[in-house]
């Protein structure tokens, strides 16, 4: 087996008096395709914030190719998310004033890359995802979905090693989420792209390559044992 | 009722309650000096400066106390906007709980009245405490000044401007407190015009059109005016009294027209640069200007007016340097109040910026995850006030100047017409600089990433 693309090692968080993680340790392989499942308040969003650098646990590390992300600063770890790292979260979050193509293209143009090119790669991505029709359109005139699909292309841009998703169908319908996922998985495979995603859907767990179930804060190790 | 308005006036903060009623405090005082302006005698039985003193000037001075309401009566309808979301979040919570949406209305604007009516009533007392700090000297008074009293004056030094043989008339106090307080009322209720009350919540009404240059119409009618004042036939057939009326007027058509054109001009930037920027910074706040220009331009109105005033002074000054000795009181006191004016467009940019960020709380936090550094964002509120601020300001001062020298050519005004939109350009963007670093820590707490969401 490969040296793990990511590793938690005895990861603690809480928030006030609630312990939302207590000692989590996972690896993740690359090019893996892992669900983090379990109920509401179990530690999952949690979990995969921190391992994507956004929030910091209290005690424990994440190792991400090795290195320590505790060992980076602010600016390092914000340098990281953009351009190791794709978020995707339940409500996509794309910027309100901005048009399609624009969201998809902001990442490029935070790398410094030239806007025309920009403009070329975000509408190539929004052709592939299948909303390039909604290139000049503002997400509060999109669908659930097809806002989903915007801010997966703009996450997808810079040709993450890893995308975390968080509950990325939670806010869709059956047939919308179904697409969204399907999408998701198709690129992330296509571009050997490792995928963390936290979900409540059994049946985006079920398209995974493993599963890690979270219960009380803690990697519930009993689930799948019998 | 009242009770219930007083429980979502503590629930709105008292940061936004204080702001609201020190903007109507400020506002009554300006209006009674201008009044007790009103009552003054042709020679009054006190000394006060002579931009006061003087009955040619006497007007001016009213008209410069006026136009130093506008901006507090701007950071009012900012202040009312501070935090709509959480507003809105009440109001519809109070929908859900059975309240008509007339009820909610009146509930709104009764939220607003309270600190309105307290902050009028304050600025009687504001007003009677510029009396004793900047009134005239009686002509009678042979007193020796209290230790307080000379304190007072090592700071304000020989500022007289408040007359005080005369006191505006008891009416005139219930007028202007009521006055006030009513608009305070108004302002809550145009600032709430673009939502609908519904039991799931304020749902707003429909995109709006980009705004109109309908202020230029106004502009160009001043301008035409000033251009036929000195070449018209009636010029010489007017008073002196007639003669500042006209002036006052046309300074407030050029203000109105400066002030109504923010809000097409913050499009319009907001549009040129958004279509040529590669910066995110300036493409995030050039898009949010074509976005929803309105606010933006409403916030920076006032470096307009500040703009067109500092434009007109700096065009005198040019005019008397070789004689500025009779002036020199008159024209450092406009400074300061320029000065003053400034610090309160500050305050209103600055409640526009926190307001913005904290209505986009969710997408910003998502650019902060997806490794948007904090610095883009903060850039990004100051293109979008810059954008809109630096260049209303700009050409207020050139408008400012051209119509001074317009009025009354002199050969060493050239370096004043050029000077005072760069000077004025600058000063602005500073207070740009200043108004976004004054909420930094708003923006440090929405784009802090561990707010996105977290079980």
């Amino acid at each position: 087996m490969s040296e793990p693309i990511l590793r938690a090692r005895g990861l603690r968080k809480a928030f006030g008096r609630t312990e939302a993680l207590r000692g989590v340790s996972v690896e993740i392989q690359p090019g893996e395709i892992v669900a983090v499942t379990g109920p509401s308040g179990s530690g999952k969003s949690t979990l995969l914030l921190t391992l994507a650098g956004i929030l910091r646990p209290e005690s424990g590390e994440v190792l991400y190719d090795g290195a320590s992300l505790a060992d980076l600063g602010e600016d390092a770890r914000t340098k990281l998310r953009r351009r190791q790292f794709g978020v995707l979260l339940q409500f996509g979050h794309l910027v309100p004033e901005l048009t399609a193509v624009q969201n998809v293209a902001l990442p490029l143009l935070l790398e410094k890359h030239d806007r025309a090119a920009s403009r070329r790669s975000a509408l190539g991505w929004l052709e592939r995802l299948g909303v390039d029709g909604l290139a000049d359109v503002l997400p509060g005139e999109m669908s659930g979905g097809e806002m989903q699909r915007v801010a997966l292309a703009r996450a997808l841009v810079t040709g993450p090693r890893v995308l975390f998703a968080d509950e990325p169908t939670g806010a869709l319908d059956t047939v919308s989420g179904d697409e969204v996922l399907t999408v998701l998985l198709a690129e992330a495979k296509q571009a050997g792209s490792t995928v963390l995603v936290v979900t409540h859907d059994n049946r985006v767990a079920a398209r995974a390559d493993r599963e890690i179930v979270l219960r009380d804060g803690a990697v519930d190790d009993t689930w799948g044992a019998a | 009722m009242i009770r219930l308005a007083g429980t979502l006036v503590r629930a709105a903060g008292w940061p936004r309650t204080l702001l609201l009623a020190a903007c109507t405090a400020v506002v009554t005082a300006l209006l009674l000096v201008v009044i007790a302006y009103a009552e003054l005698p042709a020679q009054p039985d006190e000394w006060l400066m002579s931009v006061v003193y003087d009955t040619g000037t006497r007007g001016g001075a009213a008209g410069g106390a006026l136009v130093l309401a506008l901006p507090p009566l701007v950071l009012l309808h900012q202040v009312v906007r501070f935090g709509t979301s959480a507003r809105e979040r009440r109001l519809a919570a109070l929908r859900l709980a059975g309240a008509t949406p007339r009820e909610v209305r009146r509930l709104g604007a009764i939220e607003v009245g309270i600190p309105s009516a307290a902050g009028a009533l304050l600025g009687v007392l504001l007003f009677w405490l510029l009396r004793a700090v900047a009134g005239g000297i009686r002509h009678d008074d042979v007193r020796t000044p209290s230790m307080y009293a000379q304190q007072v004056h090592r700071f304000v030094g020989n500022v007289h401007l408040v007359p005080v043989t005369v006191a505006p008339p008891w009416w005139s106090y219930v007028a202007v407190v009521v006055g006030v307080s009513l608009l305070g009322v108004a302002v809550g209720l145009f600032a709430t015009r673009a939502v609908v009350a519904t039991p799931l919540g304020l749902v707003r009404r429909g995109r709006r059109a980009a705004p109109r240059p309908w202020g230029l119409v106004v502009i160009v009618l001043a301008i035409v005016f000033a251009t036929s004042y000195t070449s018209a036939a009636w010029y010489d057939r007017m008073s002196d009294d007639e003669d500042q009326i006209f002036g006052v007027a046309l300074v407030a058509m050029a203000l109105v027209g400066l002030m109504s054109l923010a809000p097409w001009l913050a499009w319009l930037t907001g549009r040129v640069a958004a279509a040529r920027a590669s910066s995110v910074a300036v493409v995030l706040g050039a898009r949010r200007l074509v976005h929803d220009p309105r606010p933006a331009g409403r916030a920076a109105a006032g470096a307009g007016g500040i703009g067109l005033v500092a434009g007109g002074w700096a065009v005198f000054v040019a005019d008397v340097s070789g004689d500025s000795g009779g002036y020199a009181g008159p024209l450092a006191l406009v400074a300061l109040m320029l000065l003053a004016a400034l610090l309160v467009v500050v305050g209103s940019l600055a409640v526009h910026s926190v307001e913005q960020v904290v209505d986009r709380r969710p997408s910003i936090a998502a650019l902060a995850a997806m490794g948007t550094p904090r610095s883009v964002v903060t850039a990004s509120q100051r293109w979008e006030l810059g954008l809109v601020a630096v260049p209303i300001a700009t050409i207020g001062a050139l408008a400012g100047a051209l119509f001074l020298a317009s009025v009354e050519w002199e050969p060493g005004m050239g370096v004043a017409i050029v000077a005072a939109p760069v000077v004025t350009g600058l000063l602005v963007w500073l207070a740009v600089v200043i108004a976004v670093g004054l909420v930094s820590p708003a923006t440090r707490h929405v784009t802090d990433v561990a707010h996105l969401r977290a079980e």
